[in-house]
């Protein structure tokens, strides 16, 4: 049996409506990262098990479409810098490894990041590493685009880990107008939400879904990976919310349910979140706000692993 | 470099078996370390931890059960005595330290409530000695990693920023907050509390800009002058908050 909502609250928007019809938000759509001489990985999970780190070198391959940029940012790209950062949640850190002129950038080549400082990073567990298009200086720019020294034009982040990560409980999809005909019976309607009601602990067949997010087609230029990833932790709030019920009856954690499923994603595989820390939210005055914090930082892992 | 290591596991057992004792005294023996990492180069952790956790309880003391002063103070000292070393990084490590030489200092610097008391709780909460929420309710990790990002290599006075803000300001905002990973704009913010005299609920709000404000940028990439100058922006909405 399958319930349908639409929700109303807002996310977070980023106001740079200039920017976005520019096209500088695919501009990392190539982008890589490679670790020591590893052959390069794509934006997303990146799994490294039984890489030598202490000696591991990290090289960060922008792939831009330099003539595509002086185009689409003109002459803001003065004004623009490369920049590749690190995260590193144990210690709480994050620091620019290397940056350089966009301007000045040689079509394919690559910044290498030493071993010395991914070492600091690393933990033997893997960090973030973030490559993005960053505005250099304040500036006075037209509406539409942004002014401030830091704000990111685009960016894309590469998780690199030694666990692998929790299989999500939500899978997200495009619509076309006709799928939306005929899940909503509105060709315009730009999201629909299955939620498998009363199925949250049951040992499940093949994948073990929590719910399916479709979001229409025509929002997917307009959606950047930062804020697909947030609509998606938005929707993923409302519809734990929304399993409440099933989630304060269940007593226990089948496996391979979807519930097993949702709580590992909260957590880690190896360390998910407990079914009464759940249920602690859940009844707590702000259920949303405490699930959405539990999200939050794990808000690109959802969009990768969401896939679809 | 070896180092002593228990699981958490290990210390919510060592935990429960002492919060059944009939006396909070009455502390049950450390369960037994693993030890981890290579064998050259050792430290003696005992000795070193032992000492560390001595001189805490003093400071504590003489800051007269301050916990934001003592805590702002034990934070520099900590950092300061601890070598870089591997063990720093292996939160269990930092699990050790607690059960093992922290029982005392914990007992001082976290008693339980007056509510936990009449509760019948006795002993401090075993997050202080397992890694319940990250780390942070175990004071030698949390005070050393606030020595560790308030930190100015090349400053004449290295840890003029460590002492500023309150014990939870750090526990709770700063470690919490992904934005003041970013060092440059954490000590822009340390600054700005300092010069401002800003107030728990004043920080509490600024956090939250912060948060909203950081989304758009790559708040490790701001030299100080702009990280200073985001923190300004994100104060005047406090600011201006307040006022309407």
């Amino acid at each position: 049996m399958s319930k349908e909502w639409k929700r109303a609250s807002s996310v977070n928007v980023r106001p740079f409506w200039a920017l976005a019809q520019s096209g500088v938000g695919g501009a990392l759509r190539n982008a890589k990262v490679g670790i020591g001489d590893d052959v390069e990985q794509k934006a997303g999970r990146i799994l490294a098990n039984g890489w030598n780190w202490p000696n591991t070198t990290i090289s960060a391959h922008p792939n831009l479409d330099m003539d595509g940029l002086t185009e689409s940012l003109g002459h803001r790209i003065d004004n623009t810098d490369i920049v590749v950062s690190f995260d590193d949640a144990l210690f709480k850190k994050r620091i620019v490894a290397d940056r350089f002129p966009l301007g000045r950038w040689p079509g394919g080549a690559h910044l290498k990041i030493g071993s010395e400082l991914v070492r600091e990073f690393d933990h033997g567990k893997g960090f973030d590493v973030f490559i993005a298009l960053v505005m250099r200086d304040d500036t006075d720019d037209e509406p539409g685009w942004p002014n401030h020294a830091g704000t990111w034009l685009v960016r894309s982040v590469f998780e690199i880990r030694t666990e692998a990560p929790a299989k999500s409980p939500i899978k997200e999809s495009w619509m076309t107008p006709n799928d939306a005909q005929r899940l909503t019976g509105y060709r315009k309607s730009i999201l629909h939400v299955d939620y498998t009601e009363g199925q949250l602990g049951e040992n499940a067949q093949s994948e073990a879904l929590l719910a399916t997010v479709r979001m229409a087609e025509s929002l997917r230029p307009l959606a950047d990976e930062h804020a697909e990833a947030q609509m998606l932790v938005e929707v993923a709030c409302d519809i734990i919310e929304a399993g409440k019920e099933d989630i304060v009856e269940a007593g226990s954690v089948q496996p391979k349910s979807p519930l097993d499923n949702l709580l590992k994603a909260l957590g880690t595989p190896k360390n998910p979140v407990t079914l009464e820390t759940l249920k602690g939210w859940l009844s707590s005055d702000t259920p949303h706000r405490m699930i959405r914090n539990a999200l939050h930082h794990k808000m690109n892992m959802i969009k990768h692993m969401g896939g679809g | 470099m070896p180092y002593p290591a228990i699981t958490p596991g290990q210390a919510k057992n060592w935990w429960t078996r002492w919060n059944a004792t009939e006396s909070p005294d009455q502390i049950p023996p450390v369960p037994e370390p693993e030890i981890r990492g290579g064998d050259t180069d050792a430290v003696d952790w005992d000795d070193l931890c032992s000492n560390i956790a001595r001189r805490l309880i003093e400071i504590y003391h003489e800051n007269g059960g301050n916990t934001a002063k003592f805590e702002g103070h034990g934070s520099a000292f900590i950092h300061q005595s601890m070598p870089m070393h591997p063990a720093l990084e292996d939160m269990e490590f930092w699990v050790w330290f607690a059960v093992a030489h922290g029982v005392k200092l914990i007992q001082l610097r976290h008693p339980p409530s007056k509510s936990e008391r009449e509760g019948g709780r006795r002993i401090p909460l075993s997050a202080h000695f397992t890694l319940a929420d990250r780390g942070r309710d175990i004071p030698f990790f949390r005070m050393w990693w606030r020595g560790e990002v308030s930190f100015q290599p090349d400053s004449e006075s290295p840890y003029d920023l460590t002492a500023i803000g309150g014990h939870n300001d750090w526990r709770i905002m700063i470690f919490g907050r992904s934005p003041l990973r970013a060092q440059t704009l954490l000590h822009a913010l340390l600054r700005l509390i300092r010069e401002e005299n800003a107030g728990a609920a004043q920080l509490e709000r600024m956090g939250i800009e912060i948060n909203k404000a950081a989304e758009n940028v790559v708040v490790e990439s701001l030299t100080d002058e702009q990280a200073d100058d985001f923190v300004r922006r994100q104060w005047r909405k406090v600011i201006s908050a307040q006022t309407a």
